[in-house]
């Protein structure tokens, strides 16, 4: 039970010193970015003297790195997520919907990747000589940028956000899976079971998946820090309202309080995804 | 279990799945019947039309709002609108509005003087901190009254030229109960917000217009605007029959959808804005002295702008979708347009002469200024924008003629606002300039030299030069007579003055690019914002009811 607790602790204290780096990183780099003193309404006739008045008064309160973080880190302590410069509204109002949307096409997108790199891996695995026909899309696909396959599907006029997700992160899932299942399926035990004739459902389920389960589970945290990674570009490109598409509307608008938002978000899903990966290691050796 | 039926399990477990992929990205809803559609770039700031102060809330206001006048953006001209007739007495001072009879707002209530006080009041309103108040000059000692239930009479403290168009911004809400765009007294209402997906609006059915066989207006049951930045996205739902129309095309996708959809592009000639370059004079800068006296050099500005060979601009960066630009009002100017205008054109020889004159001399292929320093500066421009890059390095090219190195910076727009409004650590900058209203007085804060957008000099405590002090007494004599002739010779002169000492450097007008799908009816392009949904109320799908 101790240790338990000790183990929760110590990631808590890991996920909030993350948490800090991030509010540290992301303040200064986007406070002091050029231009943050500035609006492409005061190069608009009809409203630049209202966007200098917003300005100046924003400016007349401005304060050091360590005020600012001070008065983030009291906003969150007392549960407010700010207000955004760029929209004059609670962060929040514009957080929460995305979050169901980026959400869902994470999911999607890890769900389809996942199916698609476990049945080419089986398939490529189970036969006699890899083939050239999952490997060399798979090459390509890891050569690519996910900003050029998303444009790619634009311009074609064919797939959406989730297939290209999918896409990316099924290469990536395809070499470590086809890697593992090839050296287990060619495991003593395993080519003395199938000589036998026993099924490959039930070698699979009894065999394969419990041994590969630590490796599997080290992936599918690898599959969300990518798929996280890719989110911005993916949803930029495709126009999808998630939190991708709003994080590099604040970058671009030097909106502060929605970037620590978001940035915030995604540093604790990693830091869960590193917590999900190590737990189910702790059980298996367990 | 043989290994064939394993890889066919295997494979229609995948193609199962693939339908996951097919995600509509950018399609918020499904279209209404009667509905039309099409695109803003971002989420409006406010729906409340006192407070519109950016481009996407006015969009929204525009289509919302019951004014007592229309500026027509075909016919340029102030229109009654909510209001029957209005008068001006001679002085300019007195304006009464007489409203046409049985207006309603959008819930079915009516709508009086009352409403129209409270509007006009809420605006004038320091606490309301409504933009089109500054229109006023000094909206504290405006007052307004309801003389009966159809008159309204405004007293302003002094003349203002074109009042009518201030009131085009004002929209008549309820007396007491603004509603955010919910309740109008325009041709339609705000029905429904989705953030970052789309404004629904809806048909007002208590609208006043009628067409001319009696029918009521606005034909369509609905406009939904969606929030999408993405051209390319636009554009493949435009031609997908999602949008309807596109009110302002970049000119690299003009052929594309020429080619793609021939008939629904349309290339409607010079529109009213302008891309330029200067050279930056502010005496704040932290340039070194020698380049600020480069850039104060009326010879050195000239001989930049004989260099540059427009035509080529309009052709290579445009695709030809633009026109060489030699003054800040554009042929589609029609009412302030000065034919008669002189300016220095491309002539490579007369510029060599003139850098030669003010003692810029050539040391093999580069040019050394009068002090012996090489001429070497950078020209800013903001990323994203094709033409402007394009732009920016033909004049690269032009100016290597001279002997002059220059080299293209470009720069996302608040790091470039923050070189161009506050550091001004910057050389030169190339940048367009939108005009939304043809009224040079519209262009006030830009020839003013005391105002922040003085771009060259900003802010100047007094005039830097002769011709400077020139044009702020020209703009302010046409800000303050009643005089057309008067006010067109100071315009004229002062379009001559910019043309002589090439503060703004003029480069291009680009033509202004729409797309309208077949299936619209009733689009009348105007020159003036918003170009093809300035008739929303008369815009209706072919069989649509």
């Amino acid at each position: 039970m101790k240790e338990r607790a000790a183990a929760a602790a110590r990631w808590l204290a890991r996920t909030a010193a993350v948490i800090l780096l991030v509010l540290v990183g992301t303040t200064a780099l986007v406070r002091f970015a050029p231009g943050y003193f500035s609006d492409a309404r005061e190069m608009d006739a009809r409203y630049a003297a209202i966007a200098r008045a917003e300005l100046s008064a924003e400016a007349a309160g401005s304060r050091t790195l360590g005020q600012i973080l001070g008065a983030e880190i009291g906003e969150l302590l007392r549960g407010s997520s700010g207000v955004s410069r760029q929209f004059d509204v609670p962060v929040w109002e514009l957080v929460e919907p995305r979050l169901a949307v980026s959400g869902a096409l994470l999911l999607r997108g890890i769900a389809l990747a996942w199916a698609l790199a476990v049945c080419a891996s089986l398939l490529s695995s189970a036969g006699r000589n890899p083939s050239l026909l999952w490997h060399v899309p798979a090459a390509i696909l890891l050569a690519v940028p996910a900003a050029a396959l998303a444009t790619l599907c634009l311009l074609l006029n064919s797939g959406g956000p989730v297939l290209v997700m999918a896409l990316l992160l099924a290469a990536r899932d395809f070499k470590f899976l086809h890697r593992a299942l090839r050296t287990a399926w060619l495991d003593p035990h395993i080519l003395h079971a199938r000589a036998q004739g026993i099924r490959t459902r039930d070698l699979l389920r009894a065999h394969l998946l419990p041994a590969l389960a630590p490796q599997l589970s080290a992936l599918a945290s690898l599959s969300i820090v990518t798929a996280l990674s890719a989110l911005v570009p993916i949803e930029v490109i495709f126009n999808v309202p998630g939190l991708g598409e709003l994080a590099w509307n604040a970058a671009i608008n030097r909106d502060l309080p929605v970037l620590l938002a978001v940035t915030m978000i995604m540093a604790v899903a990693v830091t869960c995804a590193g917590m999900g990966s190590h737990r189910s290691a702790t059980w298996r050796d367990a | 279990m043989s290994m064939r039926v394993s890889r066919l399990t295997l494979l229609a477990f995948a193609a199962l799945l693939l339908p996951m992929a097919r995600t509509a990205a950018a399609q918020a809803a499904s279209r209404l019947p009667g509905e039309l559609v099409w695109t803003i770039g971002y989420d409006p700031k406010t729906f409340d039309p006192a407070k519109v102060d950016d481009q996407e809330s006015e969009t929204v206001r525009y289509l919302t709002a019951g004014v007592l006048l229309r500026f027509n953006r075909l016919t340029q001209q102030v229109e009654p609108e909510l209001a029957q007739n209005w008068t001006v007495s001679p002085d300019g001072r007195t304006l009464r509005f007489t409203l046409r009879p049985g207006l309603e707002f959008s819930d079915g209530s009516s709508l009086s003087a009352r409403d129209v006080v409270w509007s006009l009041r809420r605006v004038l309103l320091p606490a309301t901190q409504a933009p089109v108040a500054d229109e006023f000059l000094t909206p504290a000692r405006v007052s307004v009254e309801a003389v009966n239930d159809r008159t309204v009479v405004v007293h302003l403290p002094q003349r203002v030229i074109g009042i009518g168009k201030v009131f085009d911004e004002i929209a008549i809400e309820p007396a007491g109960r603004p509603s955010e765009g919910r309740v109008t007294s325009g041709p339609f209402f705000v029905n429904d917000y989705l953030r970052s997906q789309y404004v629904r609006l809806r048909r007002n059915p208590h609208f006043f217009r009628k067409d001319a066989t009696g029918r009521a207006l606005p034909y369509a049951s609905g406009i939904r605007l969606d929030i999408l930045e993405n051209t390319e996205q636009e554009i493949r739902l435009f031609l997908r029959g999602d949008y309807d129309l596109i009110d302002s095309l970049p000119p690299d996708y003009f052929a594309l959808l020429a080619k793609r959809s021939p008939g629904s592009a349309r290339d409607l000639g010079p529109s009213l804005n302008t891309e330029q370059m200067w050279f930056n004079q502010s005496p704040a800068s932290p340039l070194p002295g020698w380049e600020k006296a480069w850039f104060r050099s009326h010879a050195f500005r000239v001989a930049v702008s004989q260099a540059i060979h427009r035509d080529d601009l309009a052709r290579i960066a445009y695709d030809g979708h633009a026109t060489p630009a030699y003054s800040f009002t554009s042929p589609a100017n029609t009412v302030w347009y000065d034919r008669a205008l002189t300016a220095p054109h491309t002539d490579v020889a007369a510029a060599q002469a003139a850098l030669a004159a003010a003692g810029f001399r050539r040391q093999g292929s580069v040019l050394l200024g009068p002090d012996g320093h090489p001429v070497r500066f950078s020209i800013l421009t903001n990323t994203g924008n094709a033409a402007r890059s394009k732009m920016a390095t033909l004049i690269q090219q032009d100016l290597a003629a001279l002997g002059m190195q220059v080299t293209v910076v470009t720069l996302d727009f608040p790091a470039l606002i923050d070189r161009l409004m506050n550091t001004q650590n910057y050389e030169a900058c190339l940048l367009g300039l939108e005009n939304v209203d043809p009224d040079p007085n519209a262009m006030m804060n830009l020839w003013l030299s005391s105002s922040p957008n003085h771009q060259w000099d900003p802010s100047e405590k007094t005039p830097a030069t002769p011709w400077e002090a020139e044009i702020d007494r020209l703009m302010h004599l046409q800000a303050s007579t009643g005089s057309d002739a008067i006010r067109r010779k100071a315009v004229n002169r002062v379009q001559q003055i910019v043309a002589n000492e090439q503060p703004f450097i003029y480069l291009v007008y680009p033509n202004l690019l729409v797309a309208a799908s077949p299936r619209l009816e009733g689009v009348r392009p105007a020159v003036l914002e918003p170009h093809l949904t300035w008739n929303a109320d008369s815009l209706q799908l072919r069989g649509a009811q």
